[in-house]
């Protein structure tokens, strides 16, 4: 995700922020995602929200 | 111990029922207490002196109806009250009534407890620290250069003060457990969907949960038991099961506690030696201390993260829209981060939310029945240190203290942080006690053996 997607996505939602901030979100959210995407565990197809409460039990 | 202020509410209860003070002695001890401390603290946001007296007077003129029964009591300034201010901790909410009153605030009042006022709080519960540019900031009673922790920061501040006997807070991300660890009292996180949330203000509706602070954990035992349960206006308790306050053991013979041990090494070496002294004193009881660790750790913490970011923007989109500058700007900036993280990451943990607790139900309660680990990996900050002013600073400051904490909202799990002595600059450290869900008795029960043998909960901050 680039500075200006960031936004973008920001702006459509009424948001405003200055490119410096956007950077630096950017920045974390490419580090974010890439830590998810190597995480061991990750969601198949049947994983739905509302397990969370099964696994409560 | 002459002063009844100083009592525990366990203690303060038993004189009530027993007739052997009243609850009009006991609010006027709590008032001394307050015109010593609020200075020093800014714990209150509005003391509303002439209603407790009222209410005092009314349980006065009752039978005791149960423990907490003419109790001074005081809260978070998120749970609503029909017809008074809820500020949240916001200047957009300085002057907001509420139409409706919390359930949490109804079954205390049914309880016969006295309603002292509401507390200091970070704004919209969106901060570690307890800094507050609106109402000022909370202060530490054991060194008021330091920070009270945050959110419910006037809640750890005044009870650790004895300016009221216990509290109600919210947690999202450690918002009870860090202020009751940074000013040396109990602090209990329930299980998601324990207590009911209808009528408080939202944070992150996924990870929200509201507890007490209190002295001890037996206090927290005790309100905790006259809050949870279902609420028909809140869906999430529907599987809430009822709760008695739990007999303290006399041992933990035959018990297995858990040590987290990459969270306890993660903790600074001047909080170890009092993190040491709190397992040796579960083992001294009769605990059987075993190694277990929590698996996926980092990205429990990163999907707890993507949710509350998501979740706060939501809920403020407008707000941050309308009146941007009714924000902290940190609080501003960091909030306009969640409008612009994908849907699909957030999506994302909410899917993988019941895998990851279902591996830590298989891999660290298949093999203990309650987990250790520090409240927090560091030394309370002073609060010039841990000031923010970007969103860069706040996640500086703040994700450091939340290391420990948050991965137990995203898993759902009821913790109990308690005191467990000072780090050399004489600031509490704590620990916490992480049970399976809806089991707030094991954690609880296993809380009350280790103050009763340690006694950290005697300390009390001198002016």
């Amino acid at each position: 995700m680039r500075a200006e997607e960031v936004a973008a996505t920001c702006a459509l939602l009424g948001g405003e922020l200055p490119q410096a901030r956007a950077a630096a979100i950017a920045a974390d959210l490419a580090k974010l995602a890439e830590r998810l995407r190597r995480a061991p565990l990750q969601p198949a197809i049947d994983d739905a929200p509302a397990d969370f409460v099964k696994a409560m039990r | 111990m002459s002063d009844p202020a100083l009592w525990t509410l366990s203690e303060a209860a038993e004189a009530i029922v027993a007739r052997r003070i009243s609850s009009r002695e006991l609010l006027d001890a709590c008032l001394a207490r307050i015109a010593m401390w609020q200075v020093e603290t800014n714990a209150f946001i509005d003391l509303r002196e002439e209603d407790a007296l009222r209410a005092a007077a009314a349980a006065d003129a009752r039978p005791a109806r149960g423990p907490l029964h003419g109790i001074p009591l005081a809260h978070k300034d998120m749970f609503y009250r029909a017809g008074r201010i809820s500020t949240c901790g916001s200047a957009l909410r300085r002057d907001w009534r509420a139409d409706e009153t919390a359930t949490v605030l109804a079954r205390l009042d049914a309880a016969g407890a006295v309603d002292l006022g509401t507390l200091n709080m970070s704004e919209w519960a969106g901060g570690a620290t307890g800094h507050n540019i609106w109402f000022a900031d909370a202060r530490n009673p054991w060194s008021s250069p330091h920070a009270s922790g945050g959110s419910s920061s006037g809640a750890g501040a005044g009870v650790a003060a004895r300016m009221f006997f216990a509290a109600l807070g919210s947690d999202t991300g450690g918002s009870i457990r860090l202020p009751a660890s940074m000013c040396g009292v109990a602090g209990l996180k329930p299980s998601w969907g324990a207590v009911s949330r209808h009528a408080t203000m939202p944070r992150a509706w996924t990870l929200d949960v509201v507890g007490p602070l209190a002295r001890t954990a037996a206090d927290c035992a005790l309100v905790f038991a006259a809050v949870a349960g279902p609420d028909p206006n809140d869906p999430s308790t529907a599987e809430a099961p009822p709760f008695v306050p739990p007999a303290r053991p006399d041992s933990l013979r035959g018990q297995v506690i858990g040590v987290e041990r990459s969270m306890l090494e993660a903790a600074d070496g001047t909080l170890r030696p009092a993190l040491e002294g709190a397992l040796a004193q579960l083992r001294d009881l009769g605990a059987t201390l075993v190694d277990v660790a929590i698996p996926d750790l980092h990205a429990i913490f990163d999907h707890g993260g993507i949710i509350s970011a998501c979740e706060a923007a939501a809920i403020h989109a407008e707000a941050l829209r309308d009146t941007p500058d009714g924000f902290a700007p940190d609080l501003r900036q960091r909030m306009l981060g969640g409008l612009a993280t994908p849907a699909v990451l957030y999506i994302q943990a909410l899917r993988l939310r019941g895998r990851l607790l279902e591996a830590v139900r298989r891999e660290v309660f298949g093999r203990c029945a309650v987990l250790f680990c520090p409240t927090l990996a560091v030394p309370v900050p002073t609060r010039e240190a841990s000031r923010t002013r970007t969103a860069e600073d706040v996640a500086r400051v703040h994700g450091p203290l939340v290391r420990l904490t948050r991965p137990f909202n995203m898993l759902g799990l009821p913790a109990l942080s308690l005191p467990c002595g000072f780090d050399a600059g004489g600031l509490p450290v704590g620990f916490q006690l992480v049970g399976q869900p809806f089991a707030e008795a094991a954690i609880l029960a296993t809380g009350m053996a280790y103050e009763h043998a340690a006694g950290w909960h005697r300390r009390i901050p001198v002016l």
